[in-house]
């Protein structure tokens, strides 16, 4: 049945699975030569995958081509009103998604090609454009129609972008919904979200407990992800004080605070330290990135309220405690203890020097202070004031 | 398939020691937390060397500032010992390093020299005589500490620094919101730049100098090169020659690159020359005077038929 729903075929897909963690074990040097050859005669598929960057290559040019074909085909039937240009943006939707299927993935075994990608994304634009018009004043019929085109793609196509739209689509249904019934119901509207995000995350917990194909494992990895960052969104202080002034209407002086603002203090605080102690204790390495992340998101929104009077002080000293932290376990884990290790132990294909290199030059700097626009007005002012060596420029 | 390790025990392809240890990975009995380690030192050193480095400029007349510089000069001291500790000569080829986070020590190390460089400069009010050659002697420290160590962050550093010398700011994230001043020139000073690159990345290659910081020069060089050339297209002056320019170019290198699999510049160079073709070809057609309304087939036929010329190469770009 499985075969049916999804437009790969899944023995392809398996082995296409197979052969990248093969190669990712084989550049860790896990896997002997010999062995490496062995898999890739075994597993050898005919899906076509390209590099990342012909993927990249293929996703704009394919993209463009694809949703200006719209242009000429409005050229020759131009006086068909709105009525029509749905009709006609309904006919090339299923058009483009007939070609991607047929031509693209069951004849010429294109995976994940790029082509794909921008085949499946410019039909769903042009489907839902034929089906919500350009007047599209209804919220929630045009968060349903987006997560059902959403979830189309993320079964049928494996894709994961889709997948991560049509949570945000349920989400976004929620939250509408929630704020047309208005009342004690959006009152509570954190808890609600923080309920269906632990839903979502146990339900997908216990659905990958009872055994599902390795190729959907990423899948699993975004939506607990997701889950697990909205948990923390939905009790963080900022969002639930913002949202109330913006949507309720809330009117706050210095002196009050939002309604049981002593819940959302703490569950700003605690909600990171959990997920962070949760990972160490599971070893799970899922809730530790995500601790750090909502760990950071928490200072964040802590200095944002209670602010010292020295930032610059605040980032340079919090630097050196991330420097401390980061070196005292590095030593710690010379050896592996309780499970740690600080060693890479499976190399990914995301992991290159070159590619750190790049970001290291776009966000440490060294030249940041003399970019010339800068520097002329600092120094003008400068000269100006006379500064000298104590001068405030 | 439910577990890839089992199956390929199963089916005897890896040994059962290599399985028990992927077993092991798989189900959480070693976690590796190689990457956050690192990413938490990397945003430490942001956060200190920018704080450090901004704080000098701030507090000039608060704090006292020869205490800022001997504390600075301290650290650098410091930081050097250690270098030196577990440093190797130098060579021209790739010199690993044992010690795991070396790589962050140097960035660590060359950023706080930049920032006491930058403290001495006020002190001493040398700001105005040094006002040109700041981002030189910066873009020459990170430099010197790229090939004395073998560090190609280091290196990637050293040529931003330096182009900001010459007045680009380089950021291929959001490039248009950055320093770009209005003139012509700073266009042509770029694609100079990125030539230049190219150059000193083909005379080292040869030479067999630090090979591998190749990739760097080259996604620089071209970096600069196709953007100052696309921004003069759309900004400039002479818009016909620079757009004939960057198309044999980027068509030039589209062919080069294609040869030796050089994938990333391969996509580079085809976007420049695609733009560049297409602003030739536009202002041809309103130049001979033909319908304009023609131009509409223009972008599906280019861009299907361009991908499916490059889908009928595929076997070219196999996956390794």
């Amino acid at each position: 049945m499985i075969n049916s729903i999804i437009a790969y075929n899944i023995a392809e897909v398996e082995k296409k699975k197979v052969l990248s963690e093969a190669q990712d074990l084989y550049k860790s040097k896990l896997l002997s030569e010999e062995q490496w050859q062995r898999i890739k005669k075994e597993y050898a598929t005919r899906l076509y995958t390209p590099s990342i960057f012909i993927k990249v290559l293929f996703f704009i040019f394919s993209l463009n081509g694809m949703m200006t074909v719209i242009v000429p085909f409005g050229q020759i039937f131009s006086n068909i009103g709105e009525g029509g240009y749905r009709i006609l943006s309904f006919i090339l939707g299923m058009l483009i998604l007939f070609v991607t299927e047929k031509l693209l993935i069951r004849d010429k075994y294109h995976f994940k090609s790029g082509v794909t990608e921008a085949g499946i994304y410019s039909s769903l634009l042009f489907l839902a454009f034929a089906i919500l018009g350009s007047d599209s004043s209804n919220l929630i019929i045009c968060g349903t129609v987006g997560f059902l085109l959403a979830a189309f793609a993320a079964i049928r196509y494996l894709n994961l972008l889709a997948l991560v739209a049509a949570i945000g689509f349920l989400g976004w249904i929620l939250f509408q919904i929630i704020t047309s019934v208005g009342g004690i119901v959006e009152a509570l509207m954190p808890f609600i979200f923080m309920a269906t995000s632990a839903t979502l995350f146990w339900g997908s917990k216990k659905l990958q407990a009872k055994g599902m194909n390795v190729i959907f494992e990423d899948q699993f990895v975004i939506v607990k992800t997701i889950a697990l960052l909205f948990f923390y969104i939905a009790g963080n202080y900022f969002v639930v004080r913002e949202l109330s002034i913006s949507l309720m209407g809330l009117q706050l002086s210095s002196h009050n605070d939002i309604p049981f603002a002593i819940v959302f203090y703490l569950l700003t605080a605690l909600v990171p330290m959990g997920y962070i102690y949760w990972g160490i204790k599971q070893k799970s390495i899922l809730w530790i990135r995500i601790g750090l992340i909502t760990m950071a998101l928490s200072v964040v929104t802590f200095k944002y309220y209670f602010s010292l009077a020295y930032p610059m002080l605040t980032v340079t000293i919090s630097g050196a405690i991330l420097i401390v932290i980061a070196l005292v376990f590095f030593n710690y884990l010379k050896q592996i203890r309780n499970g740690f290790t600080r060693e890479i132990l499976l190399q990914d294909k995301w992991r290159s020097s070159d590619l750190t290199a790049l970001i290291a030059s776009q966000t440490l700097g060294g030249h940041q202070m003399n970019v010339p626009a800068d520097d002329e007005v600092i120094f003008k002012g400068g000269s100006f004031g006379g500064a000298g060596a104590g001068g405030n420029w | 398939m439910e577990n890839i390790y089992k199956e390929l025990f199963q089916r005897n392809l890896i040994s059962d020691r290599q399985h028990r240890f992927l077993e092991a990975i798989r189900t959480n009995q070693i976690v590796s937390i190689y990457s956050e380690l690192r990413l938490v030192l990397y945003l430490g050193i942001m956060l200190f060397t920018g704080g450090v480095g901004y704080f000098a400029w701030q507090n000039m007349g608060e704090i006292g500032h020869l205490t800022c510089m001997i504390l600075l000069a301290a650290a650098i001291g410091v930081g050097f010992y250690f270098i030196g500790k577990f440093a190797k000569p130098y060579s021209n080829t790739q010199v690993t390093i044992p010690l795991v986070y070396f790589d962050y020590l140097l960035i660590l190390v060359s950023l706080l020299i930049i920032s006491l460089f930058a403290y001495v400069q006020v002190y001493f009010d040398l700001v105005e005589l040094l006002i040109n050659w700041t981002s030189f002697i910066s873009a020459g420290i990170l430099l010197f500490m790229a090939y004395r160590y073998d560090n190609s962050a280091l290196l990637a550093m050293g040529i931003a620094a330096l182009a900001a010398a010459v007045g680009i700011s380089i950021t291929p994230v959001d490039w248009t919101k950055g320093d770009w001043q209005i003139t012509p020139d700073l266009y042509l000073t770029s694609m100079l730049l990125g030539a230049l690159l190219l150059v000193v990345e083909h005379i080292t290659y040869q030479k067999e100098i630090k090979k591998h910081f190749r990739f760097t020069y080259q996604n620089f060089g071209l970096l600069l090169f196709y953007v100052g050339g696309l921004a003069s297209i759309f900004d400039g002056n002479n818009e016909w020659l620079y757009a004939v320019l960057l198309l044999v170019v980027a068509g030039i290198l589209t062919y080069y690159t294609w040869e030796k699999k050089e994938f990333l510049f391969f996509l580079y160079s085809n976007l420049a020359a695609y733009i560049a073709f297409t602003y030739l070809f536009f202002r041809m057609i309103e130049f001979i005077g033909v319908d304009m309304i023609f131009l509409i087939y223009y972008f599906p036929l280019t861009c299907i038929g361009y991908v499916v010329f490059l889908i009928s190469k595929k076997s070219h770009f196999a996956h390794d």
